[in-house]
């Protein structure tokens, strides 16, 4: 398990929900590297997935910034290392 | 306007829908920094909202990898000038 701390910025998450996402993404990153984004947010997304219930979205890397609509209770933007993790629930409404 | 030519990178969009964000990611390049990610994929976002319905979402940036589940027809991902934009609209809620 890695030493580094998570350091959430910005959730409307359930405590529970948010240290499952952390945990979530240290495990990912003890599976692949660093530069490998794509398959650390794979990771994560379909542990929700199976967990929560489909639908969920993931973005994982160090510089990028986007806008979406969420489903309440399901955002979680945190940084890790020297990633950032963003993970919600998208939804039409 | 962009001197630069957009490149698709993967896509499962219409024609006419693809070439509506080219033209929309261009237009937010006139207005905004290539610095100002989230602006940008905000101005994407609510323009998609506004003509092909709501539910998009929309990531800008020079460094990301992500996984999702979108609508079918309903993805796209390209790179214009030094950014990446994925465009997509998630599944609805069951």
């Amino acid at each position: 398990m890695l030493e580094g701390k998570a350091m959430v910025k910005e959730t409307d998450m359930s405590p529970k929900m948010q240290i499952h996402a952390m945990a979530s993404a240290s495990q990912a990153l003890d599976l692949y590297d660093v530069y490998d984004c794509i398959s650390i947010a794979a990771h994560i997304k379909k542990e929700f997935d199976s967990v929560y219930g489909n639908g969920w979205q993931c973005v994982v890397g160090s510089n990028f910034g986007c806008y979406f609509t969420h489903s309440s209770g399901t955002f979680i933007y945190f940084a890790l290392e020297t990633l950032n993790f963003l993970i919600f629930k998208g939804t039409s409404s | 306007m962009l001197e630069g030519k957009a490149v698709i990178g993967e896509t499962d969009m219409l024609q006419t829908m693809q070439q509506d964000a080219l033209n929309l990611a261009s237009k937010a390049l006139d207005f905004f920094d290539v610095t100002e990610a989230t602006d940008i994929a905000r101005f994407i976002k609510k323009e998609f909202d506004r003509t092909h319905g709501p539910g998009w979402q929309c990531i800008v940036g020079t460094d990301f990898g992500s996984f999702v589940t979108h609508c079918c027809g309903c993805f796209i991902y390209f790179c214009i000038g030094s950014l990446a934009i994925l465009l997509f609209r998630g599944s609805p809620p069951p």
